[in-house]
């Protein structure tokens, strides 16, 4: 994610890249310059802020970490940007969230599907209420076993919370920012020594059929795929990653047709790891909060109470998950 | 050659007629169907050559048959069902077999009552992409299968006779006439779930979309199915299987509809087993008839051979209707439901 997020600031007129800490600095300082980036390599925080003027703290390590990182940057008095998922428990998402605000600095967490293209489309879409009301919206995210983590991080439960905690919670977001907090969650999933490695989910609404599943068990040459289905009283909208065009809307009376989106311009990654390329959701969702930043307006979207809430909402899943039942979220 | 009289025109019946052309050993000898001059007019334009009876009755009293073949709407299922039964007929009767677990108890019994054969047309079962996925998990190829997602989605069925399918006291939506595939193609593949857990939404028409989770033992099962999509969007089904050495992903739109990812090979298509090929007259949606083919034609078979139906069998449509109005229930109080064994 530091090189995906370095290609964004790059294209970035109003945000500068200053320095890195990585305490590989060797292996780092090569991957700066296969991206031609020219800045410092500091092996730790503490040196970084020591050594280096920075407004932004953009923290994109294993998620054990971002607790201790996150509260110690705001207590120097910079704005995060904290990769998803927030942290690996309720009340480290919910400390983060009040420390920022107590502070007064801004954080905003990388929870990139609220500002992913075609997500954004549906959003728009379900506003329009062109096709009417929304009745039932189904989002898919499966992957292949990831291999590419430092050090396999991803596939160490206690350091990345599992594919429910890393992948899945991507939906779970989306979900909160499109129609609020569930009343309760039911899940079921598959449990392996990474940790739940897949997610069957279902959210209860009032009014909307919901359900998601995500998971990351499939063989590794499976490669990923983030798909959704909304059905609307007059019509329905299908987004799917590995078809071409991706999004689609039939209409009440009409047939499938390709659904226009905003794209952005910000290209493609250059380095070929994680799931997508694209860079268009991280490019929207770092061009917003650098954007709040020159503004001096708080970010209004996946903010850290934003972030903490989807974490929480996850966690219930799990729990669901192991214990067979349905779990009310309070 | 085993002789059939087909009751109920409509869709099925065209389909299952269709069918029958194609096997050697079947004949449709009469067409029970009270829309005499629809019924007859649609013959001649397709050129065949069979008598329509307004009534089971007068069919009885001039045909020579063994089997009926009920392609009602499902709340007619029961009292056609007990008539040829009581008249010394094998049956076979499509999916759903009846509204109620009542009338459904009343089928199976006539049909022990009368030493007579019973098939429903849970044509799944025989489908090849869902045969092939069930000679996977039975011979465990790929290990033990981990989780399984099934879905079953079109436009709100405009074809039916009368638009029955659309009347809720006649057919109870989505989850009975459509959904109930998968239900019962889960039971067949992992028995019977400790218990659901779903979720779905009703209109006036009854159940449009359901969806639910099944708890088995240990592998992970979701199912859901809906007709409320836009009129021209057409029909899917799909299913994604994840085993302890591969994934295989079934999906009618696509093409090829089934691959297979495994071990450390990139994804190819999956072998399936022969079928018929054949375009249907109503509807593009279906293009293949392969299911209805293999599920006739294995009932066809065992009435010539004296063999018991040992697949899609009366009581297997019971425990099938059984979990689907378990699931409904569960749709409606919002708990999860134990399915009592």
């Amino acid at each position: 994610m530091g090189t995906m997020h370095a290609q964004v600031y790059a294209q970035l007129r109003n945000a500068a890249l200053v320095a890195v800490v990585d305490n590989q600095k060797p292996k780092t300082k090569r991957e700066l310059a296969k991206l031609k980036i020219d800045v410092p390599v500091f092996a730790s925080l503490s040196e970084l802020l020591s050594g280096c003027e920075v407004d932004v703290v953009d923290i994109c390590l294993p998620t054990d970490l971002h607790a201790s990182f996150a509260l110690r940057a705001i207590s120097a008095g910079k704005h995060v940007f904290c990769e998803k998922p927030l942290a690996l428990t309720r009340s480290d998402g919910r400390k983060i969230a009040a420390a920022a605000k107590k502070a007064g600095v801004f954080l905003q967490v990388g929870q990139c599907i609220r500002f992913w293209p075609e997500y954004q489309a549906l959003e728009a879409f379900v506003k329009s209420r062109k096709a009417g009301k929304l009745l039932s919206l189904s989002l898919q995210r499966r992957a292949g076993r990831p291999t590419y983590s430092v050090g396999d991080w991803l596939n160490n439960p206690s350091r990345s919370g599992g594919s429910a905690l890393d992948l899945h919670v991507h939906d779970t977001d989306f979900v909160h920012h499109l129609l609020g907090k569930p009343e309760a969650v039911s899940s079921i999933g598959t449990k392996d020594k990474t940790g739940w490695s897949h997610i069957f989910t279902m959210y209860h609404f009032k009014n909307v059929a919901v359900t998601a599943e995500g998971g990351w068990n499939y063989p590794t040459k499976w490669g990923f795929q983030m798909a959704f289905q909304a059905v609307f009283e007059r019509g329905a909208v299908e987004f799917d990653s590995g078809s071409n065009p991706t999004l689609s809307v039939t209409m009440l009376d009409g047939t499938k047709q390709p659904m226009p989106y905003q794209q952005t311009d910000a290209g493609e990654s250059s380095t070929g790891a994680g799931n997508v390329s694209s860079l268009g959701g991280y490019y929207n969702e770092l061009a917003t909060f650098i954007s709040c930043l020159e503004r001096k307006r708080a970010p209004k979207i996946a903010t850290g109470d934003h972030a903490a809430e989807s974490l929480a909402t996850t966690l219930a899943e799990i729990q669901s998950a192991s214990t067979g039942r349905t779990v009310k979220l309070s | 050659m085993t002789n059939i009289v087909i009751i109920g025109f409509g869709f099925m019946g065209v389909t299952h007629a269709s069918v029958y052309r194609m096997l050697p050993n079947a004949r449709v000898v009469g067409i029970v169907d009270p829309r005499i001059e629809e019924v007859t007019a649609s013959l001649a334009e397709r050129g065949w050559n069979i008598p329509v009876f307004p009534n089971y009755a007068s069919a009885a009293a001039d045909c020579d048959f063994s089997v009926a073949d009920i392609c009602l709407p499902t709340d007619l299922h029961r009292d056609i069902a007990l008539e040829a039964f009581a008249d010394g007929r094998h049956v076979f009767c499509e999916k759903p077999i009846a509204l109620t677990l009542d009338s459904a108890n009343e089928i199976t019994e006539a049909a022990r009552e009368a030493g007579r054969q019973l098939m429903i047309g849970h044509c799944i079962r025989f489908w090849p992409e869902y045969v092939e996925l069930k000679r996977v998990v039975d011979s465990r190829e790929h290990g033990r299968l981990l989780s399984l997602s099934m879905s079953r989605r079109t436009a709100r069925p405009g074809y039916s006779v009368g638009d029955w399918v659309n009347q809720p006291e006649r057919c109870l939506g989505a989850a009975l006439d459509l959904h109930i595939h998968d239900t019962d193609f889960l039971t067949y593949l992992l028995g019977v779930p400790d218990s659901v857990v779903s979720r779905g939404i009703r209109d006036g028409t009854g159940w449009s979309s359901i969806a639910t989770q099944y708890h088995f033992g240990d592998a992970i099962v979701t199912a859901d199915g809906a007709w409320n999509y836009p009129q021209h969007w057409g029909l899917q089904m799909r299913f994604s299987a994840v085993f302890e050495r591969a994934a295989m992903d079934f999906d009618s739109r696509s093409n090829p509809t089934l691959t297979v990812t495994a071990d450390d090979k990139p994804t190819v298509p999956a072998n399936l087993p022969k079928s018929a090929v054949w375009s249907a007259a109503y509807s593009d949606e279906i293009a293949s008839l392969s299911g209805y083919y293999h599920e006739l034609d294995y009932f066809v078979d065992c009435i010539e051979f004296g063999n018991p139906v040992a697949v899609s069998t009366g009581q297997q449509a019971v425990v099938s209707l059984r979990v689907v109005l378990a699931e409904i229930e569960s749709a409606v109080s919002g708990k999860q439901i134990d399915i009592n064994q």
